[in-house]
């Protein structure tokens, strides 16, 4: 075995470091599009799609890709959890790091039996849409929200300093015992229950090991087992960090052929596709969403928070938002921030929404924003503005302004005639126009602020631009093409 | 200093001196356009696309050379303040924004910059507008201007502005050559070349809290713009300043230029309707002895292609 096994060991080297390059490539990616510098349409914009728990939440209409996930890892493990996911990357980088610098390594331990626990409740949070109990598990989610936190707290912006907190946590956490996030996520989890039976995977020859414990020291997942001689391959995310240390050798990819592994396999497709077709009774929809549909609950819908446009109304949001803060990231005037329970609000004052922009909604992975085309987001009514004249400039000061007007997209505030003799014009304003983009809002001069703007319970379509005013209403006539100048 | 130098300088100077006992001699040489024939104080072109008629009506005014100097730095405001379709009326032409960059660095200029600080989000708003392309193709250079960063606080001798953030491409160039379109606007009256100013300054909120038309004025007693040149091809005559439907525009097919920024502003107001002296910002402004108001006071030179 000796000779073979040098050029194995060197060849899982080689797969070791390919892995690692490619997971330092999606991690740098990921980090990219949390800090808005990878928006949708460019290459790799839509990255975001492919989160294993936000496949899982659109269940129904993209449940085919949650099945896509399951299938690769029941033919070759947790791939996903060591190329793709970011969390795991991060986790995996500060600790081979930190090793190199003398932190402590753990060795095997038995599985964490309370992450059952945790999948379950994240299931039951995605099947009864409570959003809180998968936002706060989803591994891209708390990376996502953690870069975007720090981003925003590093540029003096007033934000909650939770998330940012946690992600510091797991991340100095992960210096010196490795990938812990990974034993309570819900995503590898599951993805582990057909990874534990897969096809492919590591193999530990039992009667070359000498339990010399090398892979152990190497296993960012500690569930290499030397003095048990086997691989919990339900958590082992083919890492290779083991292949390539093995001194003999002894550890190895390839076909795992044994009776209770094709066994397992048959048992776990044949309970997927039982769960899959017990779900599919409910039309794609969430329990919650069909409880809703016949009548056995009411909305939760009512708040007056502002959610982005395109969210529908506060029941559909709050059932798939992850609470990933893509949103955030992806707003190019950085008004879309997130609340102390991970759920994205607007936040008017220093900008606001933009009329032709629906960047949230393209980057957005569960649907909770839905994709508008631009000509439907201008004519959403996300929130609703209330005009106090009283606190004009124009009334209270008595002096020319316009600036609500200005900005209005709709025109639904437009300058209408007010004092003939100074020359003023005063805003007037149709609520039938308005959409809630915060516009006047962020542009009025008054103190305090003559408009108030409040969530509307069920975001719906205006008729679009007010047609108004004609010149004549201040007595004077352009000049046209034909004309001579006027001077 | 031998014989013959010392009869060179005194015929020089026989020469000067007689030159100052001309007609008007002493005023045209103490004139900043001294050496260079009589323009006229304004020209208003018509009747061609907005390339042609700059091309045209620059001519008439006696050229970008008037203007600019070799080596000069010239930083150019045109409205890219708004996230619309090219030509939409909201912003200036893309094809005067080009010309104006053309002319500047054939003149010699040493680097030409483009600014406004836009209201919609900026990248939008030159992308789709096209203008951030015109200025990329033409040779010019677009500076950010969407943070406070960009902008010095500067003291104002106005009336009601005393201090104001300006972008400090503004405090450091040479020359400022102003390129507004002209629109109706809702508070103000009109937008010409002084309300569009307002996109050098950063802190835009505080002119309305303390009355836009005298911060309008008072603006151009700390900067004037060296030459005014206004797109009047489509121009929103109400719903102003941003429109959005196609009856808020009107075909006008015209170009004015003028160094006098309060002449140029009444000539605009003029063409939206307005009298002389309607439109308070520029009442103002004359008022302050910042430019001329009466147009029968000056030279207009008035061209049909």
């Amino acid at each position: 075995m000796a000779e073979p096994g040098r050029r194995g060991r060197a060849g899982y080297r080689a797969a070791f470091l390919v892995r690692m390059f490619a997971a330092a490539v999606c991690l740098a990616l990921f980090s990219l599009f949390f800090l808005g510098m990878i928006r949708a349409g460019d290459p790799f914009g839509d990255m975001m799609n492919w989160q294993f728990s936000a496949r899982a939440i659109g269940v129904g209409m993209t449940g085919g890709a949650v099945v896509l996930f399951f299938a690769a890892s029941l033919i070759a493990g947790r791939v996903f959890c060591s190329v793709f996911c970011p969390m795991g990357a991060i986790q995996e980088f500060l600790w081979r790091a930190s090793a190199g610098l003398g932190a402590a390594r753990k060795k095997y331990v038995k599985p964490w039996k309370a992450r059952y626990l945790i999948v379950a409740l994240a299931a039951a949070g995605i099947i009864f849409a409570v959003s809180p109990l998968f936002s706060l598990t989803d591994p891209i989610a708390n990376f996502g929200r953690g870069i975007t936190s720090f981003a925003l707290l590093a540029g003096g912006e007033n934000v909650p300093v939770v998330f940012a907190s946690v992600f510091l946590v797991i991340l100095i956490f992960s210096c010196v015992k490795g990938r812990r996030f990974c034993d309570w996520c819900p995503a590898g989890t599951i993805m582990g229950f057909a990874s534990s039976v897969s096809v492919f995977g590591l193999k530990l020859d039992e009667e070359g090991c000498v339990s010399c414990g090398v892979c152990e020291r190497a296993c960012p997942m500690n569930c290499a087992d030397a003095g048990g001689k086997k691989i919990d391959r339900g958590r082992c995310v083919l890492c290779m960090g083991c292949a390539a240390s093995c001194p003999g050798s002894f550890i190895s990819f390839g076909r795992v052929v044994t009776a209770s592994s094709r066994d397992g396999r048959r048992n776990f497709i044949k309970n997927v596709c039982g769960i899959i077709m017990g779900i599919g009774y409910m039309g794609g929809r969430n329990a919650r969403q069909f409880m809703l549909s016949n009548g056995i609950i009411a909305s939760r819908a009512g708040s007056s928070a502002i959610v982005p446009p395109g969210a529908m109304d506060e029941e559909n949001f709050l059932s798939r938002c992850v609470g990933c803060a893509a949103c955030a990231a992806a707003c190019p005037v950085g008004i879309i921030r997130l609340t102390g329970n991970a759920h994205p609000r607007l936040v008017y004052g220093e900008s606001y929404c933009q009329y032709n922009c629906v960047e949230c909604g393209k980057v957005c992975p569960t649907n909770a924003i839905a994709r508008l085309d631009v000509e439907t987001k201008r004519k959403t009514r996300i929130a609703l503005s209330r005009l106090n004249i009283s606190l004009c400039v124009v009334t209270a000061k008595k002096q020319a302004c316009g600036a609500c007007a200005e900005v209005c997209p709709t025109h639904a505030l437009v300058m209408e005639s007010y004092d003939n003799g100074l020359g003023l014009t005063i805003p007037s304003f149709d609520e039938e126009y308005c959409i809630g983009c915060g516009a006047c809002l962020s542009v009025c001069p008054a103190e305090p602020v003559a408009f108030k703007v409040r969530g509307v319970p069920v975001q719906t379509i205006t008729p679009g631009i007010r047609q108004s005013q004609e010149n004549e209403d201040f007595g004077v006539k352009p000049m046209a093409a034909d004309d001579d100048f006027p001077f | 200093m031998d014989r013959r130098e010392f009869l060179k300088k005194m015929i020089a100077l026989g020469i000067g001196t007689g030159a100052m006992f001309m007609p008007g001699g002493l005023k045209r040489m103490t004139s900043p356009a001294f050496g260079e024939r009589e323009f006229p104080d304004l020209v208003a072109v018509k009747g061609g696309s907005a390339g042609e008629m700059f091309d045209r009506g620059m001519k008439a005014i006696g050229g970008i050379g008037r203007f600019v100097r070799k080596g000069q730095n010239v930083v150019i405001k045109p409205n890219i303040s708004w996230d619309v379709p090219a030509n939409g009326a909201a912003n200036t032409s893309p094809e005067l924004v080009a010309g104006v960059i053309k002319h500047c660095l054939d003149a010699g200029a040493g680097k030409v910059f483009v600014m406004d600080h836009s209201i919609e989000y900026w990248e939008n708003s030159s992308k789709n507008s096209g203008i951030g392309d015109a200025i990329k193709g033409a040779g010019g250079i677009y500076v950010p201007s969407d943070g406070k960063g960009y902008y010095q606080a500067v003291p104002v001798k106005g009336s009601a502005l005393k201090e104001t953030m300006v972008h400090e491409s503004i405090l450091e160039c040479d020359v400022l050559i102003s390129v507004p379109v002209l629109k109706h606007h809702g508070g103000a009256g009109v937008s010409i070349s002084s309300k569009g100013l307002m996109g050098c300054v950063w802190n835009r909120r505080d002119y309305h809290a303390q009355g836009l038309q005298r911060c309008i004025a008072d603006f151009l007693s700390f900067r004037k713009p060296d030459l005014n040149i206004i797109d009047a091809v489509s121009v929103i005559t109400k719903n102003g300043p941003r429109g959005g439907s196609p009856s808020d525009v009107v075909n006008m097919g015209s170009l004015v230029i003028s160094p006098d920024v309060v002449a140029a502003d009444t000539a605009g107001a003029m063409m939206l309707g307005h009298k002389q002296g309607g439109i308070e910002h520029i009442r103002l402004a004359a008022g302050a002895g910042l430019g001329e108001m009466d147009l029968s006071k000056l030279r207009i030179e008035r061209i049909t292609l």
